[in-house]
């Protein structure tokens, strides 16, 4: 479904991402991996569209995802929930959740959408004229995850949705994740949290100083010496 | 570390090159030419100043024409009305500059938003130049100041017009006595917890640096300087209007000439007034029209120069919210 | 007595204007964290090309407003595409977009001056007669001018409020890679952004124009002006820079019973010098759009 092949991503002069090439198959879970700094933000973002890669192309079916722009990637159905939530801290939960669908193309089904996500989250809709700035952790990450939803989207891109959060939240969020996944949604996770991104992933990628050094399905890799001892401590 | 040293080594070089042409330079040039050095060094006096504050600390301000002005207006007023030595108006013109710096600082060191930071000091200057012309009984308002006395002979020494070349000594004097002391404040420890205020004041803070002790004291100094410039300046060319001395074109001129040779570097402003200063004289061909030109200039170096200029800014990590 | 409740009514009538400045000023720094050195140059423009259209061209002043109003929107969003625009992708744009805009306005006031020259340039009333309340005398002009100013305040309001560019507005100061990636194109923000606030200065410029005059120093004067009423009001703040603008109105009305004119923007700034001092953060607070 999305298809990275040999991308070389820049901050000014320093290179974050080198020769990075990846797959996401339609209907799966995919995990990257990796700790702090390895360039895992930098990959989704320069798959949104907020970086653009120097040399390399990114394939999304046969159109070339990196030569549209980042505005105009949501209406492809590629939903990114960013790093820290990232939501509109002036604006009410409901508002948050209706700019997941602000886009011409879905604006007209947003009442329906929203339904939907408020049906997923029926906290939300208690909250929903309070504003983003004022929630607790998990129901930002909420929201974010909402908001991202309001888009119909194809694939879901998750930017570490279990930072910061109560191992029972965690534990809810990765639930919904793996129930999305269900429903049709290719599921594309960032996570530090490894043991619990493998459980529910088909396959993985472990990144590290920009580039990949790992990959194969998850169980594999929950086998693997090397993650092992790199990530999960044993 | 080596590097840093063979760096400085090279620097050092540059500096004792530059330091004998200002030196051997005005005895092979006319009267005229000598006259366009003088104001070039009482730029580079008056812009070195700024840049130990805007380009050194990131105090971003909008108004050292007031210290320039008021130093002018001081030194000239005391000589005219009270008959004190230009020599003494010299000192005092930097101590008053230096105490208004004192009492505009209080208000502007609590402030952490550059932009809030250039309008406190933009209204300030406009608040002094409002001042030198209002009262026009003291200073003739918008009429200015002539007949100012040029400083009085030491010996045989004299700094009439008619001996430019001893003027033009007696500001290379003061002008390496500038930059000897911004040197001593940016490469000592001084300079160091300047340099951690403008990358992050919360970090410098939790380091425990004393953040209002030090940007008073260099913005203190930095006053003190331009008062000193513009009592020079006052003095040598021996009128004064509000408009020449305290307007915004002088801001423009002392962030043109920084803009141009480079902020935060010791000899960015030097080259950048000889620049500017010799510029503006052979652009006089085009009349009114060199402030448009200057205008321009300022947006295309800040466009397309981005190392000459924002070189020390630019290290910090743009962070886009 | 009379006298007073007259400068307190011209203040507020002057001070109307200078909050249509300022929220310019406000909607700039809100949106795209720049403080625009520039907007008086525009409030110039505004008025030169009133000027010419009205008084020069025997245009009727309605018309003459609109199309004043289009060349500078058209101006505005130029110069924030050259220039602004690409400042705003590099690093510095904390201080580089200072030393732009101050560059910008050197530029455009001295093109002024040398084509249009220093003479000052009047505007007759476009209205012509004087109104009483309560005894006290306005002329119809000062009267058109409040109107104009309730009138543009509550439509800009009304649209950064309820239609979807405002909306897309407040997204895209609130965060702008979200904004991003929920579809907003927030570089076309960014610039109509720049050519609404040019709008307000020129509205003002055609209003004020005729109890003023129209010269190439008219923008720096009210620029400084402005810069008060933002930073008293706080940057950023709409019912600031409204509250602002007609406090600093009716403050000059007044002080000029007891100060002469020239004093004026001396207690201005002071003014502004003494809030930045107590309460940096301006009367009503900073805030995103």
């Amino acid at each position: 479904m999305i298809n990275i092949r040999d991308i070389n991503v820049y901050y000014g002069d320093v290179q974050v991402i080198h020769n990075l090439s990846m797959k996401i198959e339609e209907g799966k879970t995919v995990a990257l991996l990796g700790s702090n700094g390895a360039g895992k933000t930098t990959t989704l973002k320069t798959i949104s569209g907020l970086l653009s890669p120097k040399s390399g192309e990114i394939f999304y079916g046969d159109k070339r995802l990196d030569k549209i722009p980042p505005n105009m990637i949501i209406s492809h159905g590629i939903s990114h929930v960013p790093e820290g939530r990232r939501l509109f801290p002036q604006m009410t939960v409901e508002e948050n959740l209706l700019m997941g669908a602000f886009e011409k193309s879905l604006w007209g089904k947003r009442k329906e959408k929203l339904e939907y996500v408020y049906g997923i989250f029926p906290r939300l809709k208690e909250r929903r004229l309070q504003h983003g700035g004022t929630l607790s952790g998990g129901e930002q990450q909420m929201v974010a995850i909402g908001r991202a939803l309001m888009s119909t989207p194809k694939i879901l891109m998750l930017d570490e949705p279990s930072l910061g959060l109560a191992p029972k939240i965690v534990e809810s969020i990765f639930e919904l994740l793996q129930n999305l996944n269900k429903e049709g949604i290719t599921i594309l996770l960032v996570e530090q949290n490894v043991n619990v991104a493998l459980e529910i992933s088909d396959s993985a990628y472990v990144m590290e100083t920009g580039k990949i050094v790992l990959e194969g399905n998850a169980e594999d890799l929950m086998d693997n010496v090397y993650v092992k001892q790199a990530y999960l401590g044993l | 570390m080596e590097k840093h040293k063979a760096w400085y080594k090279t620097n050092k070089l540059g500096y004792l090159i530059g330091a004998l042409f200002l030196i051997i330079i005005p005895l092979f040039v006319q009267s005229y030419i000598l006259h366009i050095l003088i104001l070039s060094l009482i730029f580079a006096i008056l812009a070195s100043s700024w840049n130990l504050i805007a380009g050194y600390s990131g105090i971003f301000s909008f108004g050292h024409q007031a210290f320039f002005g008021l130093g002018a207006y001081v030194s000239a007023l005391m000589s005219m009305r009270l008959d004190i030595s230009p020599w003494f108006g010299l000192i005092i013109a930097g101590l008053f500059a230096s105490i208004a710096g004192a009492f505009i600082s209080l208000p502007v060191l609590r402030l952490r938003i550059i932009p809030y930071i250039a309008i406190l000091t933009l209204g300030f200057a406009e608040i002094t130049k409002l001042i030198a012309s209002n009262l026009v009984d003291l200073t003739r308002g918008e009429l200015g100041l002539s007949g100012i006395p040029a400083f009085t002979s030491i010996g045989t020494i004299s700094f009439n017009l008619a001996n430019r070349i001893n003027i033009y000594y007696l500001i290379l004097i003061i002008f390496f006595i500038t930059i000897l002391v911004i040197l001593r404040i940016v490469k000592g420890p001084q300079g160091l917890a300047l340099k951690s205020i403008k990358e992050s004041q919360d970090a410098a803070e939790s380091l425990g640096v004393n953040l209002t002790k030090h940007k008073l004291y260099v913005f203190m100094v930095s006053a003190f300087i331009a008062g000193v410039a513009g009592s020079l300046f006052a003095h040598y060319v021996q009128v004064l209007t509000p408009s020449s001395a305290i307007s915004i074109d002088i801001m423009m001129q002392v962030l043109l000439i920084v803009v141009i040779g480079g902020l935060g570097t010791i000899a960015g402003p030097v080259v950048g007034a000889f620049i500017v200063v010799i510029g503006l004289e052979y652009l006089r061909v085009l009349g009114d029209y060199r402030l448009v030109i200057y205008g321009l200039i300022i947006v295309l170096v800040i466009m397309f120069m981005p190392d000459g200029i924002v070189r020390k800014f630019s290290k910090i990590k743009f962070n886009r919210k | 007595m009379e006298l007073l409740i007259q400068q307190i009514l011209n203040g507020i009538i002057v001070g109307s204007m200078y909050a249509l400045i300022a929220s310019g000023l406000s909607l700039i720094w809100g949106t795209m964290k720049m403080l625009n050195l520039a907007h008086g140059e525009f409030y110039m423009l505004g008025g030169f090309f009133m000027f010419f259209l009205n008084v020069s061209a025997g245009i009727n002043p309605f018309v003459s407003g609109i199309i004043s109003i289009a060349i500078v929107f058209i101006a505005a969003v130029i110069v924030q595409r050259v220039v602004i625009h690409y400042l705003m992708e590099k690093p510095g744009w904390t201080e580089s977009h200072l030393i732009a805009t101050f560059g910008i306005s050197v530029l455009l006031q001295n093109l002024a001056l040398n084509i249009w020259g220093e003479r000052f340039k009047n505007i007759p009333y476009y209205v012509d007669a004087n109104i009483y309340i309560f005894g006290i005398g306005l002329s119809a002009q000062r009267i058109l001018i409040f109107m104009v100013a309730v009138l543009v305040i509550v439509l800009f309001w009304g649209f950064l409020k309820y239609s979807r560019f405002g909306q897309a507005l407040r997204a895209t100061s609130q965060d702008r890679d979200s904004a991003t990636l929920y579809g907003i194109n927030t570089k076309l923000i960014y610039m109509i952004a720049f050519g609404v606030s040019a709008i307000l200065a020129t509205v003002a410029a055609i209003m004020l124009a005729p109890i003023y005059s129209v010269n190439p120093w008219m923008g720096s004067d009210l620029l400084l002006k402005a810069l008060a009423v933002v930073i008293i009001g706080g940057l950023g703040s709409l019912v600031g820079a409204i509250v602002g603008g007609i406090g600093l109105g009716i403050l000059e009305g007044l002080g000029i019973i007891v100060f002469s004119s020239e004093w004026q923007n001396v207690i201005a700034f002071s003014l502004l010098i003494l809030v930045l001092w107590i309460r940096p953060s301006g009367l009503f607070g900073t805030k995103e759009w």
